[in-house]
């Protein structure tokens, strides 16, 4: 009887939980299937991947961090229509 | 407590967990301590999402004076290019007053042969640079995102002075709830004409610097231009900007060793 009380509470749990992240993703339209797949890094700090170092910055003020992924080009786009940048 | 009832209620945090997770907020109130927010849905180290905004070394924005001017090298000066956008978006993002270029906009800069398409303009009041801790009345930000997802921001004192009609266009379209949008077929925005007319877009002064995101993630790996000539709106059109959002600016950070560029 137990078991099965607990198998009913984790079921009827798993279907709250299922809106509970649709939800989420509504009020979040950045985190689409491409940025799911991307480490949660990404996610929050958009321009981590282009992070200039001291030495670069210095020797080349007019240009920015090299080492950026194409593939970022949309959701970085995204990310600046969405939020302040 | 048995080993069923320890596994249940483990069950039961991880849920409820889950139910009320939500993306951190900031405001500009309690930016000392943006490093600090946390992000209940993640594990360390991911769960201080805007951490760059205190441990990083070259965060925006800065106090001019406070940083060393190369003088031995003189920058090629900018080249922008700002068509009139048929479709742009008037945003209200939560923390700024914001217009979003249209998807297949064509307005961009272009440094040496890579081109920056321009995504977005917005407004910080009062301004975020600083000449020896003076603050400008409010400042202009056009943010740009290169193909591979490089930012750059060109920035844009503003003072008080002749009225600006483009800027009041942006100041009576963007909608006053946050979140709130804007987009209308019949109001175009020509994002240069925000700039003194005797400006030339193609021959712009700078001063150019490595910085970061002025908002949370605070995220470095931005390249600053900060235009030398200042833009005027009127007191009224200043008035209007604070209606929406005041006190919107991040202070100064740190130089940490950084070293200007400019044209002149």
């Amino acid at each position: 009887m137990l078991i099965k009380t607990i198998v009913s509470i984790a079921l009827s749990l798993t279907i709250v939980s299922c809106f509970a992240d649709s939800g989420g993703n509504d009020s979040r339209p950045l985190i689409d299937a491409q940025k799911k797949t991307q480490s949660s890094s990404t996610q929050n700090n958009p321009q981590s991947q282009s992070t200039q170092s001291s030495t670069s910055s210095e020797n080349s003020a007019t240009q920015p961090a090299q080492d950026s992924d194409t593939k970022e080009k949309s959701s970085m786009a995204d990310y600046c229509r969405q939020y302040t940048c | 407590m048995n080993k069923i009832q320890v596994f249940t209620i483990a069950i039961l945090l991880g849920y409820i967990n889950l139910l009320f997770a939500a993306p951190p907020e900031w405001n500009h109130e309690e930016q000392a301590t943006w490093w600090a927010i946390e992000d209940a849905t993640k594990d360390l180290p991911m769960r201080y999402p805007f951490a760059e905004c205190g441990v990083g070394q070259h965060q925006s924005p800065i106090d001019l004076a406070t940083a060393k001017l190369n003088n031995t090298k003189k920058l090629n000066k900018l080249q922008s290019s700002y068509p009139i956008d048929t479709a742009p978006t008037f945003f209200n993002s939560g923390h700024g007053v914001q217009v979003n270029t249209s998807l297949n906009y064509k307005g961009e800069i272009k440094i040496g042969e890579e081109s920056y398409p321009l995504i977005q303009f917005h407004f910080h009041e009062p301004s975020e640079h600083v000449i020896d801790g003076k603050p400008f009345a409010a400042e202009l930000h056009y943010v740009h995102v290169s193909d591979d997802g490089k930012i750059i921001v060109v920035a844009a004192a503003i003072d008080i002075g002749a009225e600006n009609p483009t800027f009041q266009t942006v100041l009576d379209n963007v909608p006053h709830e946050p979140s709130g949008k804007k987009t209308d077929a019949n109001i175009a925005i020509n994002p240069a004409s925000l700039l003194p007319a005797s400006l030339d877009p193609n021959d712009l002064d700078f001063y150019s610097f490595a910085g970061s995101l002025t908002t949370p993630p605070c995220s470095e790996g931005v390249q600053w231009y900060l235009l030398s000539q200042v833009i005027t709106i009127s007191a009224t059109q200043l008035d209007q900007l604070k209606s929406f959002y005041s006190n919107n600016a991040r202070s100064s950070q740190n130089i940490n060793g950084r070293v200007l560029s400019s044209t002149n």
